[in-house]
Formats: C-alpha cells, sequence, structure tokens
C-alpha cells in the first residue's frame, strides 16, 4: 500500500508539472494582444501601447517569454494578474472556497435526489415510476445549465421572490446555483444507477440472498446497490473534479465569484499568471481525485485488493 | 368685510401655494444605491487604470481639475478655480481650490496635482489611461501653494479634455503608503464618495464623503452627496442583471438587452437611463491593404450598399424612441462637437454601388457574386457580436458582395484584425475631443496601434495633426469636418449606427445624470424616493 501511494503520488506531480506546461505554452501561442484588451474600449495611441508591452515582457519572443514565465512559476512564485495586478495566489485562495461549496452543494443535492431516483427506477422497472425518473435524467443531464439557471431565477426569484438572483456570502444565495447543478449531476447519477442496479439485481448473489429469506429492501439496498455503486462512485468523484473546474456557466449566471470564471476571464484576457495558476489547481484537484477514487474503489471492491 | 375678503383670498393664496410646492418632491437623504454592472474593475487608480468597468466607479471618488458641463458642453471649474493656456499652447496655468481634502484628510494643493501628472507619465509605471497626454506632457511645476503650472513638448489642443476625464486626483499620501501597484485598491481620492471596501467579482462599496463642501457649480446641489452609500454590484449575465433590478436587488442597471429594455420601459416603476455619447459610433474599419478593399471602388460600394435606417431598426428600435442608436452616415455621432452632415457623402443607393463594381470591372459570376480576373468579391468581417454583421451580409448579396462574417471572442477579434486576416472590424470608440479619429486613421498608429484600416494618408495625417494643436475652437472644428469628410470621401472607414448608453433604473431613482461623455453618472445629486 505504500509503495502504491508513493508511486501515484510522483506519477500525479509529473501529470500535474506536464499540464502546467503544456497550457503555459498554450496561451501563449494563443493569439491575441493583451495589451490592447487592458486599455480598455477605447483606443490609445501606438506609443502607449508599445510601453504597456514593454512592461508586461510581452515584446520578447514567445520562447523568451514562456521559459521566463515557467520559471518564476517553478520557484514557487504564481504572480499577478496581469488585469488587477492582484497576486494570483491571493485570487486563487477566494475563489477556492466558493467553488469548492458551490461543487459540494451541487454535489449534494446530485446524490440526495440522483441516488433514490435511480434506485427507484430499476426496482419499479416498467412502471409509470421509471418512465418519469428517466425523463427526470436525461432532462438534467440534456438542458444546458445558462438556461435552467435562468429560468431558476425567472421562476424562483423574479416571479416568487424565494430566493436572491445571485451573489454570494449567504447560503439563501447558494440554493439555487446549487439546484442548477445538482439537477445535471442527479440526471446522470440516476441513469448510472439505474443500469448499475438492473445489472446487479439479476446476478445469482441477488437469488441467493432472496432464497436465504432476506428482505427485499435489505437484498435491494444492501447487495444490488453495493454493486451498482462501483460506477456511481467513478462517476462522482469524475463529476465531481468537472464541478470544481467547470462551474463557470453557473458561477456567471448567478454572478458567483469561482474558480472557473477566473479562469475562463484568464484566458479571454490571455492573462498568463492567471491561466497558470489556475489550471494548476485544477490539474492538482483532478489528480488527488483520481487518486482519492481509486483508493475508495479499493475499499469497494475486494476483487481489486489482491491484485 | 372688505377686509375679511382680503384675508381669506390672503390666506388661500399663500395655501395653495404651499400646495403646489409640496407636490414637488424633496430631495431624501439617506439610502443606498445598488447599481449592476457587467464587469469588475480592474484597478480603481485613475492615474493608471481607463477601463470603463473601472472609471464608472472611480469617478465618484476621484475629481478632475475642470469638466465639461453637460448641457453647454462648455470647461468649468471643479478642482480648479481658473485656468489659462499660454498663445503657443504648451504651459497651461491653474488656480486651485483652497477648501479641499482628500479622503485621508491629506490637504489638496499645487504639489498633489504635480504628483499626480508626474504619476500617470511616469514610464515605469505604464499607465493605461485612456485619453491622456502621453508623449506630450513634460513637467509640471508648482508656482505657489495653489497654483500649478502644466509644461507640454508640444501644442496639444486635446489637453484641456483629458483633463475632465483622464486626470482625476489621487492623494500622494495614500499612494506612498498603499505602494504604486496596490493603491488601485485602496483607493482615496476627494470626491463626495469614499471607498468602503472591494470584494472582487462581487461589489465595491462607496459611502457618503461627510466632509464635501466643494461641489462644482455643475452639481444641482451643494454639500454632501443625498445618499448613504453606492454599492456596485457586478452581474455578468444580461438576463441576471434585469432579474435583479425587478426583484429589487439593484436600482440601476448598465448595458440592457433590447428585449428585457423593450421589456421594462413599459413597466410604471422603471424608467429608461440614456447617454448619447460623442466620439466615433460604431464603425467598421476596412483594411485598405488587403485586396479587395485595398479598391476604391469596393470600398465605397460598401458604404453605399448597406441600408442603414433598416439595421438600426431591426436590431435597436427599441432604444430609437430615446434618440439612440440612429444610423451613422460619418465618422463623427451627432453629438460630437465635430460633426458635420457635409462629412456625409453617402447614403443608401443599390443603384450607384452597383454602377461603381460594374465600372471597377466586377462582373456578376454564376451565383451572383462579383468576380474579377478569376476571384470573388469576397470580404471577410469579424464582430464579437451578432445582429448588424448578418443584416449586413443579406444587404450586400444584393449587390453582389459576399460577406463572411466571424463572430468571435475580443481576443481573436483582435488578432485578425492586427494580423491583417479580416477585411473588416469593428472599431467603436467614444470620447469628447474629436482627436480620436487620428487613433484611428494616423499612420504613426499602424501596426501595434488602434489604426486597423493600416491608412497611411499623408493628407489627412495633415488635417489631423493641424486639429491637435489648434487653439481656436471655431479653426479646430474645421479641420475635423475635413479629416472626417476626406476619410469618408476615401472610404477608410463603414460607419453604421452611433453607440450610445442604454440603461434602465427604478423610478425610486432621483436626479441620476450623466456626465458630458455620456458614460458616467453623477450620483451626487441623485437620491431614493421611498
Amino acid at each position: 500500500m505504500g509503495s502504491f501511494l508513493l508511486f501515484r503520488l510522483v506519477h500525479g506531480l509529473v501529470v500535474v508539472a506536464g499540464v502546467v506546461l503544456l497550457v503555459s505554452v498554450m496561451i501563449h501561442i494563443a493569439p491575441g494582444d493583451p495589451a490592447m484588451l487592458l486599455v480598455g474600449d477605447s483606443p490609445v495611441p501606438r506609443e502607449q501601447l508599445e510601453q504597456i508591452r514593454r512592461d508586461l515582457g510581452l515584446d520578447r519572443p514567445i520562447a523568451v517569454q514562456i521559459v521566463s514565465n515557467l520559471v518564476r512559476f517553478a520557484r514557487g512564485d504564481l504572480g499577478s494578474s496581469l488585469r488587477t495586478n492582484r497576486p494570483v495566489l491571493s485570487d486563487l485562495t477566494r475563489v477556492i472556497p466558493s467553488t469548492f461549496m458551490l461543487a459540494v452543494s451541487g454535489m449534494f443535492i446530485g446524490i440526495a435526489v440522483g441516488v433514490p431516483i435511480g434506485v427507484l427506477a430499476a426496482t419499479r422497472r416498467g412502471e409509470w415510476v421509471d418512465s418519469l425518473a428517466t425523463a427526470f435524467g436525461v432532462l438534467g443531464i440534456s438542458l444546458p445549465t445558462f438556461w435552467t439557471g435562468i429560468l431558476a431565477i425567472a421562476l424562483f426569484s423574479v416571479q416568487l421572490g424565494w430566493f436572491p438572483t445571485g451573489g454570494q456570502g449567504e447560503v439563501r444565495m447558494l440554493v439555487l446555483p446549487a439546484l442548477t447543478l445538482g439537477w445535471f449531476a442527479a440526471g446522470a447519477l440516476a441513469r448510472i444507477l439505474r443500469s448499475g442496479m438492473l445489472e446487479a439485481l439479476s446476478q445469482d448473489h441477488i437469488n441467493v440472498a432472496r432464497a436465504k429469506g432476506l428482505r427485499e429492501r435489505t437484498v435491494v439496498l444492501k447487495h444490488a446497490l453495493r454493486s451498482a455503486l462501483i460506477p456511481a462512485v467513478t462517476l462522482v468523484t469524475v463529476q465531481f473534479g468537472a464541478l470544481l473546474s467547470g462551474t463557470v456557466i453557473v458561477e456567471t449566471v448567478f454572478a458567483r465569484d469561482g474558480l472557473g470564471r477566473f479562469l475562463v476571464h484568464g484566458i479571454l484576457q490571455k492573462d498568463f499568471p492567471v491561466v497558470q495558476g489556475a489550471v494548476l489547481v485544477i490539474a492538482v484537484i483532478y489528480t488527488a481525485i483520481n487518486l482519492f477514487t481509486d483508493l475508495v474503489y479499493l475499499q469497494l471492491d475486494p476483487r481489486l485488493r489482491y491484485a | 368685510m372688505r377686509r375679511r375678503m382680503m384675508t381669506i383670498v390672503a390666506v388661500a393664496a399663500v395655501l395653495a401655494f404651499q400646495q403646489t410646492a409640496l407636490t414637488a418632491p424633496l430631495p431624501r437623504v439617506g439610502g443606498t444605491l445598488v447599481l449592476a454592472t457587467d464587469e469588475d474593475a480592474d484597478r480603481l487608480d485613475p492615474n493608471l487604470s481607463g477601463q470603463r468597468a473601472s472609471t464608472i466607479v472611480y469617478t465618484q471618488i476621484f475629481e478632475p481639475l475642470i469638466l465639461r458641463d453637460p448641457k453647454d458642453k462648455a470647461f468649468k471649474p471643479w478642482l480648479a478655480t481658473s485656468w489659462q493656456a499660454s498663445p503657443d499652447g504648451k504651459t497651461y496655468t491653474f488656480r486651485l481650490r483652497q477648501d479641499v481634502k482628500f479622503h485621508d484628510g491629506t490637504p489638496f494643493n499645487a504639489a498633489a496635482v504635480k504628483f499626480n501628472f508626474d504619476r500617470t507619465h511616469n514610464p515605469a509605471l505604464s499607465t493605461r489611461c485612456v485619453g491622456c497626454a502621453l508623449g506630450f506632457y513634460d513637467s509640471a511645476e508648482v508656482v505657489d501653494p495653489f497654483t500649478v503650472r502644466v509644461h507640454l513638448k508640444s501644442p496639444w489642443a486635446p489637453f484641456l479634455d483629458a483633463l475632465t476625464t483622464a486626470y482625476l486626483m489621487v492623494s500622494p499620501t495614500a499612494v506612498a503608503k498603499a505602494g504604486d501597484r496596490d493603491f488601485g485598491r485602496q483607493p482615496v481620492g476627494s470626491g463626495p464618495f469614499r471607498f468602503v471596501e472591494w470584494i472582487p467579482n462581487d461589489r465595491i462599496v462607496l459611502e457618503r464623503n461627510p466632509d464635501y463642501t466643494w461641489s462644482p457649480a455643475v452639481f444641482t446641489h451643494r454639500g454632501k452627496a443625498y445618499l448613504d452609500r453606492v454599492i456596485y454590484k457586478v452581474i455578468p449575465e444580461p438576463s441576471s442583471r434585469v432579474a435583479a433590478l425587478e426583484t429589487g436587488e439593484v436600482q440601476l442597471v448598465r448595458i440592457v438587452s433590447s428585449e428585457d429594455f423593450q421589456r421594462l420601459v413599459k413597466d410604471a416603476r422603471y424608467a429608461p437611463v440614456v447617454g448619447l455619447l460623442p466620439g466615433v459610433p460604431w464603425t467598421w474599419a476596412i483594411n485598405t491593404t488587403k485586396f479587395p478593399t485595398s479598391e476604391l471602388a469596393v470600398r465605397q460600394a460598401l458604404n453605399l450598399g448597406i441600408d442603414r435606417e433598416i439595421i438600426a431598426k431591426a436590431v435597436f428600435r427599441a432604444f430609437q424612441a430615446y434618440g439612440a442608436f440612429r444610423p451613422a452616415y460619418t465618422l463623427y455621432s451627432p453629438v460630437s462637437w465635430a460633426y458635420d452632415k457635409s462629412a456625409e457623402p453617402y447614403s443608401f443607393d443599390r443603384a450607384r454601388a452597383s454602377s461603381l463594381l460594374d465600372g471597377a470591372g466586377w462582373r456578376a459570376g454564376p451565383d451572383g457574386i462579383r468576380e474579377k480576373a478569376g476571384q470573388r468579391l469576397e470580404i471577410y468581417l469579424v464582430s464579437w457580436e451578432h445582429g448588424v454583421p448578418e443584416l449586413m451580409q443579406a444587404q450586400l448579396r444584393r449587390i453582389g458582395i459576399s460577406l463572411r462574417v466571424g463572430i468571435l471572442d475580443t481576443l481573436s477579434v483582435n488578432a485578425a484584425q492586427r494580423r491583417g486576416e479580416s477585411h473588416m472590424g469593428a472599431v467603436p470608440a467614444s470620447r469628447t475631443d474629436p482627436d480620436i479619429l487620428s487613433l484611428l486613421l494616423h499612420s504613426r498608429n499602424v501596426g501595434g496601434g488602434f489604426n486597423f484600416s493600416f491608412v497611411k494618408d499623408p493628407e489627412l495625417d495633415r488635417l489631423l495633426d493641424q486639429g491637435a494643436i489648434e487653439t481656436n475652437l471655431a479653426q479646430r472644428r474645421q479641420f475635423y469636418v475635413r479629416a472626417a469628410r476626406l476619410a469618408m470621401e476615401r472610404a477608410y472607414m463603414l460607419p453604421v449606427h452611433t453607440r450610445d448608453n442604454i440603461g434602465l433604473a427604478s423610478t425610486r431613482v432621483q436626479g441620476l445624470r450623466f456626465d458630458a461623455a455620456g458614460l458616467f453618472p453623477m450620483l451626487h445629486d441623485v437620491w431614493l424616493a421611498p
């Protein structure tokens, strides 16, 4: 176990370093002149733009810029945003908790709603409950979050006045965005669980359990669910990683600060330090989640322990 | 008896008068105004920043030396009580108010003004200020504690205009304390509102400056602002911004979509907020170095072949009822002082466009698109907004021009234009001084600057240069009128419609006015009805 962990940690480090390197190169060779964007919506003289480019080191050859940025990065200096001059580290420490809260609450709703619905659909297969649950799942996956988010605002904020239209700082402001994300997550989970359960319920060991006289409820929840959870766990962990980095749409619609928005704005303005810092965090998160998933697998599936 | 009647009449008259006086609402002191903006500020530092998202906020915190009166556009005193330009246009002397204090207690004086000018033009700080005298500023001199003299390297007529927008005064003590790079996060000015806090990407909170007694004559009342607090909330998604207005979370919204505007302006609880912008209207820069737009006939055909009335009405009808987003036929919007009808050589004329193209050898091909020597008349246009490009595409097809439209993010639009990959690209540019035209069309701004028409026209350069140093207003105006006319005759650009500042406010918001630039609300006189 110890050597396994060590191996995985080193492996993770290599992956993260590779990702950061690749993204750094990409953001530098992407088209566009950040200096023109930094002055805003109004033109300025060329000499001024050249002064700004010099200040930001944009007049150097691209290769030199990439190397110099990576060296600075490797030293542990995440730099400052080209746009706001705020240290990237302080931006990251601000946005990560915000995104984390959103992702966790979205995931929580996804699990709390998706798992029961998936189980229900499997056990009542073919009945109207199944159709309803499947419809719920399909809609959740297919409807774009920018649409469901705006609908949620229109209904629950403007019409009913139950929740604010967005923002952060209070729990009330988290409800609508979490529901929007949650529906999406619940949809996928419900479908995976349904098929996982159907497969598990057709296995031999289920018949043995029934033959032993166990209650149906125990059969379903204790025995079938456990096998069905394995693919579901994969999905949850992958989704969580995706949620942590991909909440940009929900963050934009509900005016919340977060890692997704931070990264996207950084890309759209070629703000290199921002992009590098954000991608580093995301790469670490994904790698850590993958490691965590594998560890959970080892717990859930005894067959893997002796591999 | 008569006397009694007189008394009754007199009392009745007094009561009647009181009644009418009472029906005009008196400004209410207090309350918090929440504005929704689309983007967070970059730095609240007028010496070093110029982005609109920041200027909207810091024009309440910092003050200029002079301002343009929004009503008559003339320069009026603010922190400076009087000013004089030397006959050669290279020296400006300002007499300053003596009763002004920055929010940290530092007195405002000539030394502070000098500090601000020097800081803005410190090359080590690479200012991003928009419209400042970069390249012209030489030095500032403290003549006496409340008289400062600014020296320019060469005469620059836009300087007074720059003073109204690009040079707002910051507290030198506060900069020394926070450092140049960090001052933008802890701004200290002298304005009617002072900074409280900034939660990035969420909100910026300002509160009334209790010591404010130096309001300029242009403000409608003396003394402190009415509002207790002003909060700028960042809501990037347009529908969410409008939703926040409808729930009452915000009272003023910038940048509203045409559909939302149309829906809410009919509601008695909301009123439109309109700022007509001077400067260059929404205009496409036409790449004069790339075939086929390198041909004059093609560029002129473009100007003749689009129906601006229909385009503006189709995309912006809801705003037109308020005088905004009108068709534009020249390079200055109608509210600019350099605007002149003589600089509008083209109207919508398909026949003339076609005959120009015929005369240049462009014959209609099998699919209706014109061809010449095996080349199709294909033009690539880049923008970041839908609407106008698609309408133009349909209209230009009728005269045999194929318009390929690329709707991209701002970086890619910028890249396509800089590399000369596109034939036409968007360059909106509002400014109160007409010299803005030189940023778009002067040869020195080609290659790394904003001249995306890649125009190097000595005659045009001369007119723009003369306009930049001419101090006589009437003559100055003539230079720009002639420059605009020349640029239009040679079809270096394609103006389409005016671009204005349209928003929505709750009717609780009273006393709201924009500055002469049409962009920045003057919140000192704003109050909230219950």
